[in-house]
C-alpha cells in the first residue's frame, strides 16, 4: 500500500468555499476554444462600448416567434421601430466575450466542459433593453436583464433565478425574484458571483437533493441565500436534470458583453469515517503516546463522530480512531471546527496539531492524500480550564460543506442578535457614522452622514471633504456595526454601492493643473457648517464656507429614483474663476456620444450641455474637472 | 430579587440578623421609602438609550439617544395618570452622548463635533444641524465625545474618550488631536484645549460654575471619583499628554516628562507587547499625590468613588439645586453610575483651596444603568439610563426613569466635614445620644489606590481607623468623632453602623461614609476633656450590634462543626458586598460579569476559584465585555469561603 502523503495546510492557503480565497480559473478569452461552436453571434473583441440611451428595440427587428417568454417578446414587438444606429460599438481584441445576435443568427452559447457544484464570476454589460441569461448545468437560469430603476425586482429581472413555462402542475416552476435589485444603469460592467450546487442523484438516478443556488451576489449585493430550484428554468438546454452539465448562455435577445469570466469547479466525494472507537480520559492531555496506555474512564464504538459523549464536561481527552474511507485514491479536504485543540493522525503520520490554548472558535483546514479504502486515523480532542462549551465538528469540504459528525457534536447556534436595519419610511432619513470606505477598515471614513432617499436611491456624504462619497439604490442601511453591543460606530449601505471617491471635491486650487487637497478641513480654508433640512423635500442641504464664500450642496434624487443630481449654490460670493469642481475620478474617464462621461464603465457623470467639464490627469488618475464660473452649477451621477 | 435582596442588606448595613434594634416586627425603612422611582412608559420599538438629556424652560424634557434621536417630551410627571408624549426633535446623530440648551436651541456631542440644532420654522422638529466646531477622530470605537456643558461664560465643555491600542489593546491612546482631553468651544466654533489626563470622561457637570468631571476605573485609573478641573491640569491618564505641546495647550507636561519619571508599563517578550498587571505585595507603588509632587499639573480627584461599592462607571454630575424640593440634600452633588444602575450622593467642601468631601450611597435599583440626569421643574430627578453593551444592574439595557422625594426625610448623614482631628459628621435628623456616644457604634479604614499602567487597582495600604472619642452636638444633629490615624490624601471609609435615630430608633440608612482626605484643615482640635470614649460590651449593649457584627465579617470564628460544610448565602452575602463582589456579579443572573451560578458550573476546585480571584481570566469568559480586575486585597480565607459558597451553587 503506498504510503499517504498526507499535507496541512494554512486556512489562508486553502480553497475556502465561501471566501475569496477559491482558486479560480480564468476563461481567457482569447479566442472562443472554450465554447461550443455555435452561429457566429458570438465573437471576442477587445473593448466594448454601449450607449446606455439607446434602446436595442429601436435598431433590432422583432424577434421571431419561439416558444419561451412570449410575453417579453410581446412587448419587444410593441417597442419596436425603424432601425437605428446600434447602441453597441466594439474594437478588434481580445479580452470580452460579446454576443450580437439578429434574427436568424442567435445561438446560445454553450461551455465545452461541463460542471457539477462550481463558484462562478463575471462580469457583464448590456444596452437598454437587452435580454440574456446564465443557465447553470444548461438548467437553471441566473436571468440577465436591463432593469435598471426596477423598484420591485421579479424573476424575470437581473438576478432573478428565472421561470419554466410548464403546464403540467407538478412540472411548474414560478422562479424567485432576487432579494433586491442591485442592477446598474445600461453600458456599466456589472459583477455576478454565482456558488451552485448540482442537484444530486441516487445509484438509480433518482434525484434525492436539489440544485441550489448558495448563493448569488450582484454587484455585490447579495440576491440570492441558499435557495433550491427544484427542476429545471425554463428554456433549458435539455428538459431535464443530470449530475453534470454546460454552462449556457442565452444569445437570442439582444445584444450582451462579458469579461472576467471565472470559475473553480467542485466535486464533492463520498469520503466518510468509519470503525469508530472512543476513548475519553479525564484530563486533557495532547501526548498520544501515553493516551494509549492510560486507562480510559469510558469507551465504546461510535456510528457517527461526536464529542456529545457521556462524562465529557470541562477538562478531558477524547480519543477516537478509526479509518477514513476514500472511494478512490487522491486529495482530500477536510475541515475541523473546535472548542479547545486537536491533533490528528493520519495512517501514523502527524497531520494536524492545534496546541493554542485559548481556540474558542478554532477552525483548521487539511487537504490529505488517501489511497482507496480505508486509512486508520486518529484524532484527540481535548480541553481544559476555558471551560467553553464541548464542539466537535469534522466536514468534508472537497466541495460545499458536508457534515462527517453527529449533529449533536457541532450543533447549530443561534447568532447573537438579528441585524438593525434603518429603512426609509415616507421622508428622507439621515444618520451619521462611520463608513469603511469600498468596505475598508484602514479606509474609514469618520465624518459621514448617510442619506435615504423615499425613492430608494442613497448616498453617503463625507462632512470632511464636503462631497458625495458613494450611492446606491434599494434597502438603506445595516447600522448592527453601531448600535449592537457597544458597537464600532459605523453602519453599512445595503445595497450594491457604487463608489465615487472619498477627497474633496470643491477646492480653491492655484491653477487648471494643480491637485486637489488631501483633506479640507485646514483652518480659515474651508469650513463645514453642517446642514439644513430644505423644507420643501426633507433633504438634507450642506452648506461650507470656503475664503468667503458660502456654498450650499444639494444632492437629490430624480423622480424616477434611478439618479442622483447634486447641484452646488454660492450663497455669498462667487466663484473668481480659481474654485475647481472635481466631479469625478477613475482609471478612464471617456466621453459618450451623448455627451456624458462614463468612469471605468462604473457609473455616468451627466453634465448639462451648455456647461464645459474636462478631464485631466493628475497622479495617474483621471479627473473630471471644472472651475467654476457662475453661482450654481449642477450634474448627475447615473449608475 | 437578588437586587432587593442587596438593597436591602445595604439598608441594614451590611447585616441580616433578627435582633435589631428597632422596631422589632416592623420592617426596617428602604430607599424607596424616601426617594420612588417612576419608569416612564414608551411606545412600542422606541429605545431610549439615553446619551444627553436637558430640562427645556417650558419644562419638557429633551433628551438624545444612541440611535440619533433627540425626543422632546412633555407630561413627563404624568398629571393624572395620562401618558408622556414624545415628538422627535431630531434625528440621524451620531452616538450622541451629551445635551444643552441655550438661547432656543439645543447643542449636542457627537462622536466627531459639536452640533447646534435649532428649529427655524416652528414645527418642533429641527431642521438646521449647524457644526459649531468638528475635531479629529480615528474611527475607533471607543472615541466618545460627551458634551455640552455651558459654562458661565456662555462657552462650553466638551470631552473625548482615549481610544485603546490595536496589539496593547489594553493601552488608552489618543491617536488624534485631543482625544483625553476637554475642549472649551466658543458659540462661534473657537476651541480651546482646557485639560487633559481624560480616559473615559463620560460624566461631568458644571458645579458654581466649575468644570468637574467623573472618570471610570481603567488603566492609570485605580478607582472612579470625581475630579475639579481647572485650566491646565492633568487628571491623570497620560494618553492626551501626546497633544500638550500643541498650539493653544494650556499643559505644559509632555509625554516625554512624564515617562521619564513614570512606568510606561509597556514590555515586550517574544516580539509581542505583554499586558501590564498588578505587581502583588509591590514594595513601593507609586500613588497620584505622589506623581502629583513630581507634575503639579496633576490634579487629584475631589473624590474618590471607591471602585465598585460607589460605582464602576461614574456617569454624570448633577447639583441638586431646588432648595427643599428633593429633601434635605440641597447644594450637594449626585453622581450617577452606569454599571451599578444607582446614584451616589457627594459632598464638597474646600480645604486649603481644593475641593474635597465626602460620598454615599443614595439610590439603588434603577433598571438600567444611571447615564444622565437632570431635574424636572416639579422638583423630581429624571434619569437617562443606558448600559450600551457593558452590562448593568437592573433589568433592562435602557430607559428613562423619574426619582420622585416621597416627602419623608431618611436618616442619613447629611454630611462628612474634615476635621484637624478628624470629622464631624452631621445627621439629617437628631441621633440617639446613647448610642452615638458609644465608640462602638463607629468603625472605618482609610486606604488609597495605586497609579500605575494596569487596569484599575486594588485598595491598597489599609489601616483601621483608631476612633479614640466622640462629642454629640447638644441637639443631637452632629457628632465630631476623634480620629487617631488620619492619612493625608487617603480614602477614609468611615460607618456609623451602631447609631440610632432619635426618634423611631432606626439605624442610618447608608451607615457608611467615603472621605477623601487630600488636605487636612488646620485649626482647633478638639480638647480631650471633651471626648466620650465610652464603649459598650458587646453581650450588653444591643445598639451596637450592628457595628460589631459588621466587623465580625472580617474574622468570624470558624464553627468547627461547620469548617467542612459550604457557607450559606447569609453568611457569604456581607463577605460578597464587603469585597465588591456584588458590584458585577450576582448569584443567578448575568449582570457586568457572570453569574456565580455559572461560575459553579465550571467546577473549579475551591482553589481554583481562588487563584482566580486573585488573576483572573477574562479569556476564559469571551461573551462577556468587560474584564475582570485582579482583586488581590481579598482576605484569602473570605476568598476561600466564597469560592466554597459559589461551588454550591451547582
Amino acid at each position: 500500500m503506498k504510503k499517504p502523503y498526507l499535507m496541512a495546510t494554512l486556512l489562508l492557503l486553502s480553497p475556502y468555499l465561501f471566501g475569496q480565497e477559491a482558486p479560480m480559473e480564468s476563461m481567457p478569452l482569447n479566442d472562443l476554444s472554450g465554447f461550443q461552436s455555435q452561429a457566429g453571434n458570438w465573437m471576442i473583441v477587445g473593448e466594448v462600448t454601449i450607449d446606455p440611451t439607446t434602446d436595442i428595440h429601436h435598431q433590432e427587428a422583432p424577434p421571431e416567434e419561439s416558444s419561451r417568454k412570449k410575453r417579453k417578446k410581446k412587448q419587444s414587438s410593441e417597442a419596436s421601430s425603424a432601425a437605428s444606429q446600434s447602441p453597441v460599438t466594439y474594437e478588434a481584441g481580445t479580452g470580452i466575450l460579446l454576443n450580437m445576435n439578429d434574427e436568424t443568427t442567435k445561438d446560445n452559447l454553450l461551455s465545452s466542459w461541463e460542471h457539477g457544484d462550481i463558484l462562478l464570476e463575471l462580469e457583464v454589460m448590456m444596452p437598454k433593453g437587452s435580454n440574456s441569461g446564465i443557465y447553470l448545468q444548461g438548467r437553471y437560469e441566473i436571468q440577465l436583464l436591463d432593469s435598471w430603476g426596477v423598484k420591485h425586482p421579479k424573476y424575470g429581472d437581473i438576478g432573478g433565478i428565472y421561470r419554466n413555462w410548464e403546464t403540467q402542475k407538478e412540472k411548474i416552476y414560478l422562479g424567485k425574484a432576487p432579494l433586491t435589485n442591485a442592477a446598474k444603469a445600461p453600458g456599466l460592467w456589472q459583477t455576478m458571483k454565482i456558488a451552485f450546487r448540482a442537484p444530486r442523484f441516487d445509484a438509480s438516478g433518482n434525484k434525492i437533493e436539489n440544485a441550489r443556488f448558495v448563493y448569488v451576489d450582484l454587484n455585490g449585493e447579495r440576491i440570492h441565500e441558499n435557495v433550491e430550484v427544484p427542476l429545471p428554468t425554463g428554456g433549458p438546454v435539455e428538459n431535464n436534470e443530470v449530475p453534470r452539465g454546460p454552462l449556457m448562455i442565452q444569445g437570442d435577445h439582444g445584444p450582451v458583453a462579458f469579461r472576467n469570466i471565472r470559475y473553480h469547479q467542485m466535486e464533492e466525494t463520498s469520503v466518510s469515517l468509519t470503525d469508530l472507537q472512543y476513548k475519553v480520559f479525564d484530563n486533557a492531555s495532547g501526548k498520544l503516546d501515553s493516551l494509549m496506555n492510560a486507562s480510559p474512564a469510558s469507551e465504546g464504538s461510535l456510528d457517527q463522530l461526536t464529542a456529545a459523549l457521556p462524562g465529557v464536561l470541562d477538562n478531558f481527552t477524547i480519543l477516537y480512531q478509526g479509518a477514513l474511507e476514500a472511494p478512490e485514491a487522491g486529495d482530500y479536504q477536510f475541515r475541523l471546527n473546535y472548542m479547545g485543540r486537536i491533533l490528528l493522525q493520519v495512517d501514523g503520520e502527524e497531520a494536524l496539531a492545534v496546541n493554542n490554548y485559548d481556540n474558542y472558535r478554532g477552525e483548521s483546514e487539511v487537504t490529505l492524500s488517501l489511497p482507496a479504502g480505508k486509512t486508520p486515523f486518529t484524532l484527540v480532542y481535548y480541553k481544559e480550564t476555558p471551560p467553553w462549551p464541548v464542539r466537535l465538528g469534522i466536514f468534508s469540504t472537497d466541495s460545499y460543506p458536508r457534515a462527517l459528525h453527529q449533529i449533536s457534536s457541532f450543533p447549530p447556534e443561534s447568532p447573537e442578535t438579528g441585524p438593525i436595519y434603518v429603512n426609509v419610511q415616507d421622508e428622507p432619513r439621515l444618520l451619521r457614522a462611520f463608513l469603511d470606505y469600498e468596505g475598508q477598515r484602514d479606509q474609514r471614513l469618520t465624518h459621514t452622514i448617510g442619506v435615504g432617499g423615499p425613492s430608494g436611491v442613497h448616498y453617503v456624504y463625507n462632512l470632511i471633504t464636503g462631497s458625495p462619497v458613494c450611492v446606491w439604490r434599494g434597502e438603506f442601511l445595516n447600522a448592527t456595526p453601531m448600535w449592537h453591543q457597544r458597537g464600532d460606530g459605523s453602519f453599512r449601505p445595503r445595497g450594491a454601492v457604487q463608489h465615487l471617491f472619498a477627497g474633496p471635491s470643491l477646492a480653491q486650487l492655484s491653477s487648471s493643473n494643480a491637485a486637489f487637497p488631501a483633506t479640507l478641513n485646514e483652518p480659515g480654508a474651508w469650513k463645514g457648517q453642517g446642514y439644513r433640512i430644505d423644507e420643501a423635500t426633507g433633504e438634507p442641504v450642506f452648506i461650507y464656507q470656503m475664503d468667503g464664500q458660502m456654498v450650499e450642496d444639494h444632492v437629490t434624487p430624480n423622480a424616477e429614483g434611478n439618479l442622483l443630481t447634486r447641484t452646488l449654490t454660492f450663497t455669498e460670493g462667487n466663484p473668481d474663476g480659481k474654485t475647481y469642481l472635481k466631479l469625478a475620478q477613475g482609471d478612464h474617464i471617456e466621453t459618450m456620444p451623448d455627451g456624458s462621461y462614463v468612469v471605468d464603465q462604473q457609473y455616468y457623470i451627466r453634465v448639462p450641455a451648455d456647461e464645459q467639464v474636462t478631464v485631466r490627469t493628475v497622479d495617474q488618475q483621471q479627473e473630471l474637472v471644472t472651475p467654476l464660473q457662475s453661482s450654481s452649477f449642477e450634474y448627475s451621477i447615473i449608475w | 430579587m437578588y437586587q432587593k435582596i442587596l438593597s436591602f442588606l445595604y439598608t441594614l448595613g451590611l447585616l441580616a440578623v433578627p435582633a435589631l434594634s428597632w422596631a422589632q416586627g416592623e420592617n426596617p425603612p428602604t430607599e424607596d421609602d424616601y426617594y420612588r422611582i417612576v419608569t416612564l412608559p414608551t411606545p412600542e420599538g422606541m429605545l431610549l438609550e439615553v446619551g444627553g438629556m436637558v430640562t427645556l424652560p417650558d419644562g419638557r424634557i429633551a433628551l438624545s439617544t444612541r440611535r440619533g434621536d433627540v425626543w422632546v417630551i412633555e407630561n413627563t410627571e404624568m398629571f393624572e395618570g395620562s401618558l408622556p408624549r414624545y415628538t422627535r426633535y431630531a434625528s440621524g446623530l451620531h452616538e450622541p452622548l451629551g445635551l444643552a440648551y441655550r438661547d432656543q436651541s439645543l447643542y449636542v456631542a457627537q462622536r466627531g463635533e459639536l452640533t447646534k440644532l435649532s428649529d427655524t420654522n416652528g414645527d418642533g422638529r429641527a431642521d438646521r444641524y449647524e457644526t459649531i466646531y468638528q475635531w479629529p477622530l480615528s474611527g475607533h470605537y471607543h472615541e466618545y465625545s460627551y458634551g455640552p456643558k455651558f459654562l458661565p461664560d456662555s462657552t462650553m465643555i466638551v470631552t473625548g474618550n482615549v481610544a485603546f491600542g490595536d496589539e496593547e489593546w489594553w493601552r488608552g491612546e489618543s491617536r488624534v488631536p485631543w482625544r483625553g482631553w476637554s475642549m472649551q468651544i466658543t458659540p462661534e466654533g473657537e476651541m480651546h484645549p482646557w485639560a487633559t489626563g481624560m480616559r473615559s470622561p463620560c460624566g461631568i457637570g458644571i458645579i458654581d460654575g466649575e468644570f468637574f468631571y467623573a472618570e471610570n476605573q481603567g488603566d492609570w485609573m485605580g478607582s472612579g471619583g470625581i475630579w475639579h478641573v481647572t485650566k491646565g491640569s492633568f487628571t491623570g491618564h497620560p494618553a492626551g499628554l501626546s497633544w500638550a505641546g500643541e498650539e493653544g495647550s494650556p499643559v505644559d507636561l509632555t509625554a516625554e516628562q512624564f515617562y521619564a519619571k513614570i512606568d510606561k508599563r509597556q514590555v515586550k517578550e517574544n516580539g509581542r507587547y505583554v499586558k501590564p498587571e498588578n505587581i502583588e505585595d509591590e514594595t513601593d507603588p507609586t500613588f497620584l499625590f505622589e506623581a502629583q509632587k513630581e507634575f503639579p499639573n496633576i490634579k487629584l480627584p475631589a473624590v474618590w468613588l471607591p471602585h465598585g461599592i460607589l460605582g464602576i462607571s461614574n456617569s454624570e454630575i448633577v447639583t441638586i439645586d431646588n432648595g427643599e424640593a428633593f429633601g434635605p440634600f440641597n447644594g450637594q452633588l449626585l453622581v450617577g453610575d452606569q454599571g451599578q444602575s444607582k446614584i451616589m450622593r457627594v459632598a464638597l467642601e474646600k480645604v486649603k483651596g481644593e475641593y474635597q468631601g465626602v460620598a454615599f450611597d443614595f439610590r439603588a435599583n434603577f433598571q438600567s444603568g444611571v447615564l444622565r440626569m437632570t431635574w424636572g421643574d416639579d422638583g423630581s430627578l429624571y434619569v437617562g439610563e443606558t448600559n450600551r453593551g457593558w452590562g448593568s444592574a437592573g433589568s433592562e439595557n435602557s430607559g428613562l426613569e423619574r426619582l420622585v422625594w416621597t416627602g419623608a426625610t431618611p436618616f442619613e448623614m447629611k454630611t462628612v466635614k474634615a476635621e484637624p482631628d478628624g470629622f464631624t459628621i452631621a445627621f439629617t435628623s437628631p441621633v440617639d445620644k446613647a448610642s452615638a456616644e458609644d465608640l462602638n457604634a463607629y468603625g472605618g479604614r482609610s486606604f488609597i489606590y495605586k497609579y500605575h499602567a494596569v487596569y484599575g487597582s486594588p485598595t491598597v495600604n489599609e489601616e483601621a481607623l483608631k476612633i479614640k472619642g466622640v462629642k454629640v452636638s447638644e441637639d443631637g444633629k452632629s457628632v465630631r468623632v476623634v480620629v487617631d490615624n488620619l492619612r493625608q490624601y487617603y480614602l477614609h471609609e468611615l460607618n456609623v453602623l451602631g447609631i440610632k435615630a432619635a426618634n423611631g430608633g432606626q439605624g442610618v440608612l447608608h451607615p457608611v461614609a467615603y472621605y477623601t482626605l487630600n488636605n487636612i484643615p488646620e485649626g482647633e482640635k478638639l480638647p480631650q476633656s471633651e471626648w466620650v470614649t465610652r464603649r459598650s460590651q458587646p453581650s450588653n449593649a444591643q445598639q451596637a450590634s450592628r457595628a460589631i457584627q459588621a466587623q465580625a465579617v472580617t474574622s468570624t470564628p470558624d464553627d468547627p462543626n461547620a469548617s467542612s460544610a459550604a457557607p450559606t448565602f447569609a453568611e457569604i452575602e456581607p463577605l460578597l458586598i464587603k469585597n465588591t463582589c456584588t458590584a458585577c456579579h450576582q448569584a443567578d443572573k448575568r449582570q457586568v460579569g457572570p453569574a456565580f451560578k455559572d461560575v459553579a458550573k465550571r467546577k473549579y476546585s475551591p482553589e481554583k476559584i481562588v487563584e482566580l480571584i486573585y488573576q483572573p481570566q477574562p479569556e476564559n469568559w469571551p461573551d462577556y465585555a468587560t474584564p475582570m480586575a485582579p482583586m488581590p486585597q481579598v482576605p484569602k480565607e473570605d476568598a476561600m469561603k466564597i469560592a466554597q459558597w459559589i461551588n454550591s451553587l451547582r
